[in-house]
């Protein structure tokens, strides 16, 4: 093999190395293994944790092994991908026959490019995406089935990075171009249907579906909005990553490995986002995008309600009546559990035992021991035999105190005090 | 110059032994065996609804006098804080002499959807609480609040403070408001009553979403690449198993409680602000007279040290002290450094308040 890292030849064989890995793999896994990760995209967990919620149908069955090799494979395939994509680019510098003096402006074309794919709107990168999201989110969550290229994109920065050098035609400009010149129709006839009034006995209906239209029209503008906000962050990303390579490029600095490539991308991914989703712009394009998803939903959701009701079928609004109810009785007979316990007298004490504590806190045993201990002393003194054996009636009262102070032999004032500890 | 010394035949090797590893990762994957849920053994003592009060086998012949009960967050499961045997905090709390309980929320379905916190704090913590002291005969016992279950734990202490003889508090949000709180920024804005309206209880892959979103690229990514070099050993892999696990194990939130939490807590800042209402109470923090030790993490980005720190100033007691942990929200009960240090820590404090 050649060792020019810019050579056909040396490509050639490298691609050859990795058909052979992945041939390898497809036996192992088939052989010992589910094949679960083999067929579906290997990095789709994080896709597969968000159709599930939605989905009432769905149920977690996969062990952590099971995913995290699935994401090991997966962490391997955009690995392997990176490599690939990377020399594919480098292989063109080394044509042009002058590397050490071309790299920059290579580079630089190479970041202006994948720029260039987030300037046009949109979903290059985002696809034709539902969404996906969480409260801090990245997305929306309405139609989950879509967001595979979104979160592509989240979870594997290098099947961005390829993405990035136009090296998957599925998303080409010129479909994103169609797609939203379609949106954009779309919304047309949209806005002119919304406007039409209702009449006669389907006039609530009509109504109806014309608020879930315009609800569905108000989300898809703020998932927009916060697609725009992700695009720029994926930009800033680029020009980090590019500002990067020169920086090391400059200080005579160059990466070792794959890995070291890899890691670097992941940490500017890392910083470009730190930096959009701790503005004040993020949390208002994003609870923004959220709220018009969740109106989507309820109106989606009150809808299949008046059709299950017109069928005699239970409704959403009917179970949550039910579960009211549940909660109210269980919370009063957790009540009634309670007086009865207070009743029967099992917390009589408490106010009393606390007190005690405190006391006790306040070194009260200390105070009494040393009383104990005088109170021995004294009561020695007075028994001593110098008296001859003769007890006064005041010595009898003192031994009688004695006796009281005493713990030891006086079960029924040592319970409490242990039960104070 | 060039910033890519990559060496064709090096870079070949590298890809090669990456793809070894991971080959070789499948023997140990099906070697690693069961990933459990908690190691160390427990005696579920009560149960009510869908909550558990575990009480775990004491380590030591004479356990400390005054039990510990450990109140850990709805939104993921307790069974983090007894991980591994060299990285259980419980196992800890057991091997310093203590007695501890934990209470395990369960898993709530759409039945437990009208759950609210006074259900929680005032019905299921009270009621643990008051198991506890008729098992011991005591009439306080010690509480140690995680987190979310911390807050949980400030409440309940603020509305019993007879019940509560002295409390922890670990990497607990209290301020809800300072400027580094990402999760308070990113829920401020949020229509709560229409997220619960419309989704009834909260998913918890939701929750994991947004977890994940603040470092999405190493959390998705690079951690499972990074996985790869542990394949060829079994204990770490299973101990990177045990944490997947745990990540993704995450129960969905009771509707009403969750709009309660995220509403007063979260975009109210009702604990400091004294506003907060539990039931028929009112959470005043000045109640909260008996003695506080407040664990806190220096690199905690979920809550941010000032977030917790901020207990100091609104609690009435005056035996109050804090222990600062350098590490992270998950590591400072997970990490084998934590298990040196904040264990010991919590039990000598509660030891010398007897």
């Amino acid at each position: 093999m050649d060792n020019n890292p810019f050579s056909s030849d040396w490509m050639a064989g490298w691609n050859t190395l990795q058909r052979k890995m992945w041939e390898d793999w497809s036996e192992v896994t088939q052989s010992s293994w589910t094949n679960a990760w083999q067929t579906e995209s290997p990095m789709s967990f994080f896709r597969d944790g968000m159709n599930r919620w939605p989905n009432p149908f769905a149920a977690p069955t996969q062990t952590p092994e099971a995913m995290a090799m699935r994401h090991a494979m997966g962490s391997m395939e955009e690995f392997m991908r990176m490599g690939r994509e990377v020399f594919k680019v480098f292989q063109g510098m080394s044509d042009s026959g002058n590397v050490t003096q071309e790299w920059t402006s290579q580079l630089d074309k190479a970041i202006q490019q994948a720029k260039a794919m987030f300037a046009q709107g949109s979903q290059a990168m985002f696809g034709n995406l539902g969404n996906m999201g969480g409260m801090g989110g990245m997305g929306g969550m309405g139609k989950m089935g879509n967001m595979e290229e979104m979160t592509a994109f989240m979870s594997r920065p290098m099947k961005a990075w390829t993405e990035f050098l136009g090296s998957n035609p599925a998303f080409s400009n010129d479909t994103m171009r169609s797609l939203l010149a379609g949106g954009q129709a779309t919304e047309e006839a949209l806005s002119r249907f919304l406007s039409m009034p209702g009449l006669g006995l389907n006039r609530e209906k009509q109504e109806k579906v014309q608020e879930g239209m315009r609800l569905s029209m108000e989300y898809r503008k703020a998932f927009e909005e916060f697609q725009k906000l992700m695009n720029d962050s994926s930009k800033r990303a680029l020009d980090l990553l590019h500002r990067k390579l020169l920086e090391m490029g400059a200080e005579g600095k160059s990466m070792q490995t794959m890995r070291d490539l890899y890691v670097l991308w992941v940490d500017c991914n890392e910083e470009a986002n730190a930096a959009t989703v701790t503005s004040k712009e993020f949390n208002e394009i994003n609870s923004r995008m959220m709220n018009a998803m969740m109106r989507v939903r309820r109106n989606m959701a009150e809808s299949m309600d008046d059709s299950l009701a017109a069928v005699n079928l239970p409704t959403r609004r009917e179970l949550d009546s039910a579960h009211r109810q549940i909660s109210t009785l269980r919370r009063r007979i957790g009540n009634l559990e309670d007086t009865i316990r207070e009743l029967q007298g099992k917390d009589a004490s408490a106010e009393i035992n606390t007190l005690r504590d405190d006391m006790e806190k306040l070194g009260v045993r200390r105070l009494r021991e040393e009383l104990t201990a005088l109170k021995l002393q004294v009561e020695e003194a007075l028994t001593a035999p110098a008296d001859g054996g003769a007890e006064s009636a005041d010595k009898l009262a003192i031994k009688k105190t004695v006796r009281i102070g005493n713990a030891k032999p006086q079960p029924a004032a040592t319970a409490p005090a242990q039960k104070g500890e | 110059m060039f910033p890519f010394a990559i060496n064709p035949e090096k870079a070949v090797e590298e890809l090669a032994r990456f793809n070894q590893k991971l080959a070789a990762g499948v023997k140990t994957f099906t070697e690693v065996g069961h990933i459990e849920s908690g190691i160390s053994p427990k005696e579920a003592v009560y149960r009510e609804d869908k909550v558990t009060l575990y009480h775990y086998a004491p380590r030591v012949e004479n356990p400390h006098r005054v039990p510990i009960l450990v109140v850990y967050a709805l939104v993921n499961r307790p069974y983090m804080t007894d991980l591994q045997e060299d990285r259980s905090m419980i196992r800890g709390l057991l091997d310093e002499g203590m007695d501890v309980y934990l209470i395990d929320w369960g898993y709530p379905d759409a039945s437990d959807r009208y759950l609210n916190l006074d259900d929680y704090i005032n019905g299921y913590i009270k009621r643990c609480v008051d198991f506890i002291r008729d098992r011991h005969d005591i009439y306080r016992v010690n509480v140690l609040g995680i987190c979310q279950g911390g807050a949980f734990s400030l409440c309940f202490s603020a509305l019993h403070p007879d019940r509560v003889r002295n409390l922890v508090t670990m990497v607990t949000p209290v301020d809800f408001h300072t400027p580094d709180n990402l999760l308070s920024q990113w829920v401020r804005n949020l229509d709560i009553d229409l997220l619960v309206d419309t989704m009834g209880n909260i998913p918890g892959d939701l929750l994991n979403v947004t977890f994940l979103s603040m470092n999405p690229y190493r959390l998705t990514g690079q951690k499972y690449l990074d996985m790869v070099d542990l394949l060829d050993d079994k204990v770490k892999l299973k101990n990177f198993l045990r944490m997947e696990k745990w990540i993704f194990d995450s129960p969905d939130q009771a509707g009403e409680a969750f709009r309660q939490f995220i509403k007063d807590f979260f975009q109210k800042n009702g604990l400091i602000k004294g506003s907060i209402r539990i039931g028929e109470q009112r959470v005043d923090l000045a109640n909260i007279t008996m003695p506080v030790l407040n664990v806190y993490a220096t690199k905690d980005h979920l809550v941010p040290p000032d977030a917790s720190k901020a207990l100091k100033q609104y609690v009435g007691s005056t035996d109050y002290q804090e222990v600062a942990f350098n590490g992270g929200h998950i590591g400072v009960y997970v990490s084998g450094r934590s298990q040196k240090e904040i264990p010991p820590a919590i039990a000598n404090w509660l030891k010398e308040r007897g």
